[in-house]
């Protein structure tokens, strides 16, 4: 904002509009400018009337209550949240322990098939070993016949 | 990380604490700037989260309160700020904004998306200073003109908005609010002068309210 003296109401509303209502509070050739363009403009009176009203509505005071107990709501949510967290985390942990454990003992199970099996299967081949002697066929179709009889 | 009582701990203010060596390094913290505090809260630090949300908390709620015109729902907005916080701490990127301009926009925004909920819900604002107009006629258009230009007020930008908050408000010259919002001093002034003018234009059709309103101003 240039202070040169205004030439329209239209320099005058720029005023306003740059340092506000209070024409205390212009730079000191500017304040008297205005005063004089309020003196001899309707349209300038007008102008800052309307600049009174938006610095009464921008003024306006809202009070808050400062006894902290937005503080203490705030920081009992963040307490409740907290736990919850620490809650749902332990939680978590738990089934994570759960699930390694589930796991753990299904692959005990396959893995104890997978060894009786080879045992099994050891045992057969080493039966079978015997019979080729006596000239059996050690194909597998043999060693499922052999198993089988087990359970006939 | 949780504290097993909230209440106790707002001794973080500052007295009566010379005895509690919790204290010490509280009353340290509160000398930190906003960006370093945010720093330590990313690390879990729960005494960094009270003093910034000490320091902050009643000028944010201002905020809300103005823009919200609702003492119980500017609560709630801003505690659901501050929750998010300490919910989002490690999101924060002290790179990317200085903290209170970063929070001014949050609350700004919350406050708005609780207002536009509230506007779909049918429910008014319980917003009316006392008025000191002469009559009951008086009173009627002096009350248009002025939920007028509060209106026109919460529709400004909101860099205008928060300009207009800090100075007007809360008090901040230009050069505070250039530094409360990371903007330079130019961009203050010139947020300032635009937002009056959108306000001053905003009356334009409401003329002559103004002048059966005001007669006397």
């Amino acid at each position: 904002m240039s202070s040169k003296p205004f030439q329209t109401t239209r320099d005058f509303a720029d005023a306003l509009d740059a340092f506000g209502a209070d024409l205390a509070r212009w730079p000191e050739d500017l304040r008297q400018e205005g005063s004089s363009m309020l003196d001899r403009s309707t349209e300038a009176r007008k102008l800052l009337r309307e600049a009174l009203l938006v610095h009464r509505v921008l003024s306006e005071r809202l009070t808050v209550s400062t006894d902290n107990h937005l503080v203490k709501a705030i920081l009992e949510r963040k307490a409740s949240l907290d736990q919850e967290s620490k809650r749902l985390n332990a939680k978590e942990a738990a089934k994570g322990v759960a699930v390694v454990r589930s796991a753990m003992l299904k692959r005990g199970i396959a893995a104890a098939i997978l060894v009786g099996g080879g045992m099994l299967a050891g045992s057969l081949l080493s039966q079978a070993g015997g019979g080729e002697a006596a000239g059996q066929s050690t194909t597998l179709n043999d060693i499922t016949s052999y198993a089988e009889s087990f359970y006939l | 990380m949780a504290s097993p009582d909230p209440s106790a701990e707002l001794t973080v203010q500052g007295q009566a604490v010379a005895d509690d060596p919790g204290a010490v390094a509280s009353v340290s913290l509160e000398q930190l700037a906003d960006e370093e505090l945010m720093r330590r809260i990313r690390a879990d630090d729960e005494a960094a989260y009270r003093v910034l949300l000490l320091r902050h908390v009643y000028r944010a709620q201002r905020l809300a309160l103005r823009l919200l015109g609702d003492r119980a729902a500017a609560e709630d907005a801003i505690q659901d700020v501050f929750l998010q916080i300490w919910i989002r701490r490690a999101d924060w990127q002290s790179q990317d904004a200085k903290f209170t301009s970063w929070l001014y926009r949050v609350v700004y925004n919350r406050s708005l998306d609780i207002k536009r909920k509230r506007r779909e819900a049918q429910i008014d604002e319980a917003y009316d200073p006392p008025d000191e107009a002469p009559d009951a006629v008086t009173r009627i258009y002096r009350s248009q003109v002025l939920q007028r230009l509060r209106g026109a007020l919460s529709q400004l930008p909101e860099q205008q908005y928060l300009t207009l908050f800090l100075h007007y408000h809360e008090g901040y010259s230009a050069r505070e609010s250039a530094e409360a919002l990371g903007i330079t001093l130019q961009a203050v002034e010139s947020l300032l002068k635009r937002g009056r003018r959108n306000l001053r234009e905003s009356l334009k059709k409401e003329q002559l309210n103004v002048q059966q309103a005001f007669p006397d101003d």
